[in-house]
């Protein structure tokens, strides 16, 4: 089932509740695939996805990662891997553009889950030391953030975003001006 | 210790290992989650308050909406499972 593009945009909400449906690693590549096919910094593509859906080590993820809710089925660790990033990269692609890279993809990846009906969230708050030791990641790859995967239990609605007024500016960002 | 138990723990260690540099709500979110997390483990042990137990669960979920929205209504919200607490035998 794939969805108009805009109601894709539309649909996509952060998930805290999944049900207990596996989801097919066939699914998760293609996921991957558009991850992949965003933009990258000097085109660097340093990113690597390291997937979890073995549910026990998803649970341990899941259990040092205050974080996540709503036992996700899936949990994608987005890391950049430093030592591709020294060879081929800048300073400012460890500063910020390995970042803003894995940000990138990671939208990517949960708009084309929302096309596929499928739930998402970004995580930050987790404990990286705890997370790289539980999927053996190595010191060289910098955990950037994790997303959960999985299908929603319940449609949730959007949290209201700021009107356009508030953070739209024509030709000039001075607010005197709009 | 069950794996309930030990999800507790963790949840509340790395909660605190976690919460500088995160919004200062995110400190009550985790203990309204970590309170809800002990609930379940009393429930599922067989606690003899179980219904005290849900009515209490849900009265933090009603206050969890308005955490980092709203403080004077989280703080009333809040209350009510207080009174709750105060209840139980
Ligand atoms: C960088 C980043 C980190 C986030 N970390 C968390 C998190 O740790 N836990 C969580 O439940 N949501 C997290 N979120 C999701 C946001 O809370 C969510 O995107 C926001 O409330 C808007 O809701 P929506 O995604 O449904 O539009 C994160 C989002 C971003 C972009």
């Amino acid at each position: 089932m794939h969805v108009e593009f805009s109601d894709v945009i539309q649909k996509r909400r952060s998930t805290r509740k999944f049900t207990d449906t596996r989801i097919s690693r066939d699914v998760i590549k293609e996921l991957i695939r558009a991850a992949q096919m965003a933009p990258t910094a000097s085109n660097l593509q340093a990113w690597r996805f390291i997937v979890a859906d073995d549910l026990v080590i998803v649970k341990q993820v899941c259990m040092f990662s205050p974080g996540i809710s709503g036992h996700p089925p899936v949990v994608i660790a987005v890391a950049s891997d430093l030592r591709e990033v020294e060879e081929r990269g800048s300073e400012n692609s460890i500063r910020y553009g390995c970042m803003m890279d894995a940000a990138m993809a990671a939208e990517n990846l949960m708009l084309a889950a929302a096309d596929r009906g499928l739930g998402t969230c970004a995580i930050k708050s987790y404990n990286p030391t705890a997370v790289k030791k539980i999927l053996r990641i190595p010191d060289y790859f910098r955990l950037e953030l994790l997303v959960t995967l999985g299908v929603s239990e319940n449609e949730t609605a959007a949290p209201a975003r700021k009107p356009l007024e508030k953070v739209l500016f024509w030709n000039s960002g001075d607010e005197r001006n709009v | 210790m069950c794996e309930d138990e030990k999800e507790l723990l963790a949840y509340l260690v790395t909660s605190a290992a976690g919460l500088s540099g995160e919004p200062a709500y995110y400190g009550q979110l985790r203990l309204l989650d970590a309170a809800g997390k002990y609930i379940r483990i009393l429930q599922k042990n067989g606690n003899q308050n179980a219904e005290e137990l849900e009515q209490i669960q849900r009265s933090l979920l009603e206050a969890r909406k308005c955490c980092g929205k709203n403080e004077s209504e989280f703080s009333e919200r809040m209350q009510k499972p207080v009174l709750q607490l105060l209840d139980l035998q």
